[in-house]
């Protein structure tokens, strides 16, 4: 690879920024340009001290160096000796990989499932129920002019969210910028991102359905018989649904303080509903505010081979999904696995404790790229290139439009691209099965 | 909307009341400080007395502007700052050197006033800044900035 400026696309967050530019000397990555600390922090892994250099097993309780074919066949029998694997992360990962992962669990006859389940899941389940409105990003830029964050905080999960597609730029139909766009903060707390709104509405906690409702019979032009709903006066109600109403293009985005507090999936159910019927009077959309950089993709990859966006289950020969029964946590929980595949994800260290401890127990192949708890406790390591900068690979943006990530580095030592390891592990398991 | 209130900085003085800077009291001289017309050495015994060092210190980080960013009141506080670009898209000086900053892309021009580097924004030609021009008024990114890594002090008034 050649040094100097490389234009690349940032695998930091949902975001998928395009408009990023690396200054690349001697193999290594100098300075970087319009990152933000989260992006710029995961270009940077590439120079990490505590990147993984070589396969790794555990021998003695001691992890050694091994060689990639060595690693291969103990990974290939811990994963095919076992029963029902779960093969858990790919949110940080490709496309092309996570569809190897796929044909990886049909292979083994074992439970696949992505992190989106203990994070935008309930966003899929209840668009499946209330049905989607949605809009890209770009759309979003060149029209809207109500943006509102509920229970989501992009200053910390996308910093640039604001700067690059919401409130900020200047579109075709918002020459304006920010004088013209409306920016409304539902959430809990006190937010970085309620400093610069226009209205913030701090709301009490698990008592979002509530306020849907409230906000959905207003719409109708029903009586609220109550005075404050969630803390809000009805009356600020009544007058937020009017100005609502009258925007020309409103779009709700929509945070894990709503996908993850009481009522889950059913407070999304409600939002999509409400959006539906704001819909009667004016644009309205909706879009679920994916973390990591590939989340949706596992989403879109697993529906389009399985039918199902994620926790598929392929131990019985057929496609049997069921969020809470063969969905990651769960599954742990229950003891219902007896070996597991990490690609791309760290739950040891991002589980709560007790799903923690019992993933420790149990035989663990590990494919990532930095040093982490995860990789401590696993019997086989296998070292990954970073996704977006060692390797290319498909992306889908949080607004689902896939992106073609860039290679610009050469990977480090016996580093592979994630999608390599998982072919060659198919292979091997092929072979020997 | 400072960050940074004259009680703070009350706190960080002697609070002796002694009135060798020229000012009644020491919540006087914390309000002068904070208007820019009082320097923290103009405090006598912050400076003589040994146990107001550690205060010393914190009072000249707070306050440790270059001239050129006096002129604008501009005080940038890098380790606050998380690089999200809020800056570089409001600066009307930014947008009108570049129509990509202004349709919310990263953009390189020598002419702007703010650009987002190594994930956090740098200040790159501050003379562009509208402040230090006529339009003293213009306060938006600080407006428009999350974690107060921007503020912009008053200074002479």
């Amino acid at each position: 690879m050649s040094d100097g400026f490389v234009q690349v696309v940032c695998p930091g967050c949902g975001l998928l920024c395009d408009d990023i530019e690396v200054k690349v000397e001697n193999g290594k990555i100098v300075s970087t340009l319009h990152t933000c600390a989260r992006g710029e922090w995961i270009l940077l892994n590439a120079n990490s001290e505590f990147r993984l250099t070589s396969p790794l097993v555990k021998k003695n309780g001691q992890h050694v160096k091994v060689s990639f074919d060595e690693a291969l066949d103990h990974a290939a029998e811990i994963l095919s000796s076992a029963e029902r694997p779960l093969l858990w992360g790919w949110s940080s990962t490709s496309v092309e990989a996570q569809r190897v992962g796929i044909r990886l669990a049909q292979l083994l006859g074992g439970v696949i499932d992505s992190t989106s389940s203990i994070c935008h899941g309930s966003s899929i389940l209840a668009g499946r129920e209330a049905g989607f409105r949605t809009a890209t990003l770009g759309e979003i830029k060149n029209r809207a002019d109500l943006i509102i964050y509920w229970g989501s905080d992009p200053s910390h999960s996308h910093p640039r969210h604001l700067s690059r597609y919401t409130t900020i730029p200047r579109g075709i139909y918002t020459q304006m910028g920010y004088e013209q766009k409306q920016l409304v903060v539902i959430d809990v707390r006190k937010t970085r991102t309620g400093k610069v709104a226009n209205q913030v509405l701090e709301i009490e906690p698990n008592k979002d359905y509530e306020l849907i409702s409230a906000m959905r019979m207003i719409l109708k032009g029903e009586n609220v018989k109550e005075k404050e709903v969630a803390g809000i006066p009805v009356k600020t109600l009544n007058q937020l649904i009017q100005t609502w109403k009258t925007q020309q293009f409103g779009v709700i985005f929509v945070g894990l303080g709503l996908s993850m507090s009481r009522g889950k999936y059913r407070n999304i159910e409600a939002l999509y509903k409400l959006v539906q019927e704001l819909n009667e009077y004016t644009r309205f959309v909706a879009i679920p505010m994916a973390g990591h950089f590939n989340m949706v993709g596992f989403n879109q990859v697993a529906t389009w081979l399985a039918g199902q966006p994620f926790g598929l289950d392929l131990s019985k020969g057929s496609i049997y999904s069921n969020p809470g029964e063969t969905t990651g946590a769960e599954i742990i929980m229950r003891d219902e696995f007896d070996a597991m595949l990490v690609v791309a994800s760290d739950p040891i260290s991002t589980m709560p404790l007790p799903i923690a401890r019992k993933i420790a127990k149990k035989p663990l192949v590990v494919i990532d790229c930095l040093e982490n708890p995860t990789v401590k406790n696993a019997d086989v390591v296998f070292p990954a290139a970073i996704t977006g900068v060692e390797a290319e690979g498909t992306a889908y943006r949080l607004d689902s439009v896939p992106i073609r990530l860039k290679k610009f580095l050469e990977p480090c030592n016996d580093c592979k691209p994630d999608d390599e390891i998982l072919s060659l592990l198919l292979e091997r398991i092929e072979k020997t099965s | 909307m400072p960050a940074l209130n004259a009680f703070q900085v009350y706190k960080l003085l002697p609070q002796t009341n002694c009135g060798k800077c020229g000012e009644p009291n020491c919540m006087a001289f914390a309000v002068a400080l904070l208007g820019g017309k009082k320097k923290v050495e103009d405090c006598p015994p912050l400076i003589e007395e040994a146990k107001y060092a550690d205060k010393l210190k914190e009072l000249q980080k707070i306050f440790a502007v270059s001239d050129e960013v006096e002129s604008t009141g501009l005080v940038y506080h890098e380790e606050k700052c998380t690089g999200c670009g809020n800056c570089v898209m409001v600066c009307p000086e930014d947008v009108a050197a570049s129509p990509l900053i202004a349709g919310g892309k990263g953009d390189v021009c020598d002419n702007v006033v703010f650009r987002v580097e190594n994930g956090k924004a740098k200040i790159v030609n501050l003379e562009k800044c509208r402040r230090s021009g006529k339009e003293k008024t213009c306060r938006i990114c600080e407006m428009f900035c999350g974690t107060g890594a921007i503020e912009i002090r008053m200074v002479g008034g």
